[in-house]
């Protein structure tokens, strides 16, 4: 019976290499997903002022992103006595010095949060 | 500029989680040609197994949240096609005709693996002639993995129904299979 498992994975696997979808449709698919914006929810930001925790991942993971290496996973962000907290998982790739790298992903995301917060007291990481 | 295209499934699903789109695109364009030749099977329909995959990964962005283990974001995508799927066959019933039975196949091949291909084609039309039921759980368990349980599960049938369709899947595919041994 494992003959027939086999083959009905080569089956499908002959599918993938020789169908050709039509024009235009993954590219729909992926504009369909684009406007589905999570948001989350929002955060004290200055006086009278909230930033959404979308917003804050999105610039968490563009700065992240940005350190040769790095590859941002998933953000948290936690409430501390009432300042954000983010917890960022963080994968390196390659060789390159895990310590290093993340403590470089570290401060290129705290100056960017401070870049974009103005608030007294930036958000710890 | 790190190359989030070289990023492992998992992370990309942990990411798409936290609302990135350019995560979930990635994941997209890795696995959707696998899940729409799935769903065409299911299907037997390539229009049909389009608009199934795009609903399919609709609800997948919106459930990514509560994904427990996002390193098998490929299986569990896999499985909202196929609950989609059984959805379409369920509604399809007595209405609309199936627009293309024969799968459509880009050219190739003369001689070249022309005995592993007829093969291919042999279980191939013997799978589109099961039962729907049928060939929908064989499906799921040989080419998706899944186990008894979790067919059951989103299927909505008890174990045993799914261990007597299969087991009947099996019967038939073994006869109609057995010159190609």
């Amino acid at each position: 019976m494992a003959r027939f498992a086999a083959l009905s994975q080569q089956l499908v696997d002959r599918d993938v290499t020789e169908q050709t979808p039509t024009p235009g449709w993954l590219d729909g698919l992926l504009d369909t997903v684009a406007q589905e914006v999570r948001a989350g929810r929002d955060l004290p930001y200055a006086e009278g002022l909230v930033v959404t925790e979308g917003a804050v991942r999105t610039l968490v993971r563009e700065a992240g992103d940005g350190v040769p290496g790095a590859l941002v996973g998933r953000t948290r962000i936690r409430d501390l006595d009432g300042a954000p907290r983010i917890e960022i998982e963080l994968s390196v790739l390659g060789d390159r010095p895990l310590v290093a790298v993340a403590d470089r992903v570290r401060e290129v995301v705290a100056a960017a949060l401070r870049r974009h917060t103005p608030s007294p007291r930036p958000p710890s990481t | 500029m790190s190359s989030i295209e070289q990023a492992t499934d998992g992370l990309l699903a942990r990411r798409a989680a936290d609302g990135d789109g350019v995560a979930f695109g990635v994941l997209v364009r890795r696995h959707a040609p696998f899940w729409r030749a799935f769903a065409t099977r299911l299907l037997r329909s390539a229009g049909d197994a389009e608009d199934c995959v795009q609903e399919s990964l609709i609800t997948a962005w919106e459930q990514l949240p509560k994904l427990q283990e996002p390193d098998k974001v490929r299986a569990w995508v896999t499985t909202i096609v196929s609950r989609k799927a059984t959805d379409r066959i369920r509604s399809r019933r007595f209405t609309d005709p199936i627009d293309d039975l024969e799968v459509p196949a880009k050219g190739l091949d003369p001689e070249r693996a022309a005995v592993q291909r007829s093969q291919l084609d042999a279980l191939g039309a013997v799978l589109a002639a099961l039962p729907e039921e049928q060939r929908t759980i064989w499906l799921l368990r040989e080419v998706a993995g899944e186990s008894y349980d979790d067919i059951a599960a989103h299927l909505g049938v008890p174990v045993d129904t799914v261990r007597g369709r299969l087991a009947r899947a099996r019967r038939t595919v073994i006869d109609r299979m057995k010159d190609w041994r």
